[in-house]
């Protein structure tokens, strides 16, 4: 499956980039694809153009806080949790994510 | 800038005698304060203190990562304290709280460098090993050694 998602959280300092790890190791244990953004105290890296967004299968919104450009995904199926469910379940919430995609 | 930039020896506080999340974290926020840190011990600590009503900081096996981005903070600083007596706090694992690792960041983006290696931190800290070999650290050294180890990458 090919995945992209984006990371972001309140302080933007820690849960980010907890949340990325967590998705990357996730996808690589289950053999996906896997395009991470993160919006934090830095600001946007490693940024998902809209074709890499329009070829994914599905998107995976790990966030505690608006974001930017949320518009990208309005024509993809998007998963939205909280940076602590990704902490506590990272492949749970892949799981969810790929049921999304018909 | 590497991560023992972040975390000075006289930030660390290994037998706290504390019982609430409150007391750990009034007493670390008050080590950043006589260490030259903050701008202010009372913004500071409001901020911590509303970041943690929001979403928990509490991670598994142990580990707990109050922070927060204040305009309360002179220098960016990690400050570490380990509990004696397991501390209440909300975490991924339902465990209690025993090694805490409270960060302070400034408000204001300049000179940044210590968001990467904050970041780096974060990363290494999703990893169970990692944890566990903090929680096994016997000095500040050893946990000293330990934040620096591949963390300069």
């Amino acid at each position: 499956m090919n995945i992209v998602a984006v990371t972001a959280c309140m302080a933007g300092v820690m849960h980010t980039f907890m949340a990325e790890k967590g998705l990357r190791n996730a996808a690589q244990k289950a053999g996906d694809s896997i395009e991470i953004e993160t919006q934090s105290a830095s600001g946007i890296e490693n940024e998902l153009s809209q074709e890499k967004i329009d070829q994914a299968d599905v998107v995976i919104l790990a966030i505690d806080t608006s974001i930017e450009r949320r518009e990208r995904f309005i024509n993809k199926p998007v998963l939205t949790v909280s940076t602590s469910k990704v902490l506590k379940n990272a492949s749970g919430v892949l799981e969810d994510a790929k049921k999304l995609v018909r | 800038m590497k991560i023992s930039d972040l975390v000075r020896p006289e930030l660390i506080r290994l037998s706290g005698n504390w019982t609430t999340k409150e007391q750990v974290i009034g007493e670390l926020v008050d080590v950043l304060d006589v260490n030259g840190y903050l701008n202010s011990r009372d913004t500071f600590y409001t901020d911590i203190m509303d970041r943690e009503s929001q979403i928990t900081t509490g991670l598994s096996d142990g580990i707990a990562i109050p922070h927060a981005r204040s305009g309360g903070v002179k220098k960016p600083a990690v400050c570490v304290g380990r509990s004696k007596n397991p501390i209440k706090w909300q975490t991924l694992d339902g465990k209690k709280v025993e090694l805490i690792f409270l960060i302070a960041v400034p408000r204001s983006n300049e000179n940044n460098l210590h968001l990467k290696v904050l970041s780096q931190l974060a990363v290494r800290l999703v990893d169970a090993d990692f944890r566990q070999a903090l929680n096994a650290a016997k000095n500040a050294d050893e946990i000293i050694a330990l934040l620096n180890l591949e963390g300069d990458e």
